[in-house]
């Protein structure tokens, strides 16, 4: 126990060096992107053309393979970068900086590809391409959260006081995630609840639930990825003039 | 299956393409921005 502790420790202090992380990153990439090509084009190809057709919603429900996952991940992100602002504001770790800068344009657009493929799945469907609901506008909040954060960096030229303002603005933000996850039982939405549940039966067939769950797997290895590749671009862009980076 | 495109097929279709353009997107940007430092890496050595 104290062992693992021990190693989780030094994991957590190897994460803080930019020279560390750009050399693992550079030798983790190639398989992290040969595992989310992989599972990605398993559960969209499976879901796409050979899953069953729904008996209510036709072909048109299929939007599932590419809505959820997206959705999914683009709260999980905005998770992260909460946890990375923490970070960032109680030790001043510069990775956790950059971190949050790498991540906030992915997050963006996968809210918005939420957005999008939510509203042309509910324009068949509901009849509407835009509701007022309350997990639509909760999730529309978070898009808007993604870019005051991307325009907010931009804005300053000093790295330290973006870093931390940047911080400050994730750690408001955050307040949203609970909204958007409880948005669904407190107030009476069109949107529907989850189908995919951990703790009780899942209300969606297995035949369709099996590339659901492969596709969610591959949206994260693809944020895991672009996350890592963003952050490499930041940490060469930052460090451009250090002399282990001329060096590398 | 999806093969025959009626209207509703056309959602699916209009998703997919969205969703692999912002995939793709996220995958390139951080490479040209890479391999544009490292060029100027380059020419600031020799």
């Amino acid at each position: 126990m104290n062992k693992t502790f021990s190693n989780l420790k030094t994991f957590y202090h190897k994460l803080g060096s930019s020279p560390w992380f750009y050399k693992i990153s550079g030798i983790t990439i190639p398989y992290v992107a040969l595992f989310s090509f992989l599972f990605l084009s398993i559960g969209i190809v499976w879901g796409v053309f050979f899953s069953p057709t729904d008996f209510k919603q036709g072909d048109v429900y299929r939007i599932i393979y590419m809505h959820v996952p997206a959705a999914s991940v683009s709260q999980a992100i905005y998770y992260t970068m909460t946890v990375a602002a923490v970070v960032s504001m109680i030790w001043r770790m510069k990775m956790a900086g950059i971190f949050i800068k790498s991540m906030a344009p992915i997050g963006a657009s996968f809210t918005f590809l939420a957005l999008i493929s939510g509203s042309i799945w509910g324009q068949p469907t509901w009849g509407t391409w835009w509701i007022w609901d309350a997990r639509l506008t909760s999730t529309l909040v978070l898009f808007i959260f993604y870019i005051a954060i991307i325009s907010l960096y931009s804005s300053f030229s000093e790295k330290k006081s973006a870093d931390q303002a940047v911080s400050i603005l994730t750690l408001v933000g955050a307040v949203n995630l609970p909204i958007i996850k409880k948005s669904v039982d407190w107030w009476n939405t069109l949107h529907q609840p989850a189908s995919i549940k951990f703790t009780e039966s899942s209300s969606i067939s297995p035949e369709m639930l099996y590339p659901l769950i492969i596709s969610i797997f591959g949206f994260y290895l693809v944020v895991l990825l672009s996350g890592l590749m963003a952050m490499r671009a930041e940490i060469a862009k930052r460090e451009i003039n250090k002399e282990w980076f001329k060096n590398y | 299956m999806i093969y025959d495109f009626n209207d509703y097929n056309f959602h699916v279709w209009l998703v997919l393409l969205i969703t692999v353009a912002l995939i793709s997107l996220n995958l390139i940007v951080p490479k040209i921005r890479l391999n544009k430092i490292n060029k100027l890496k380059k020419i600031d050595k020799n």
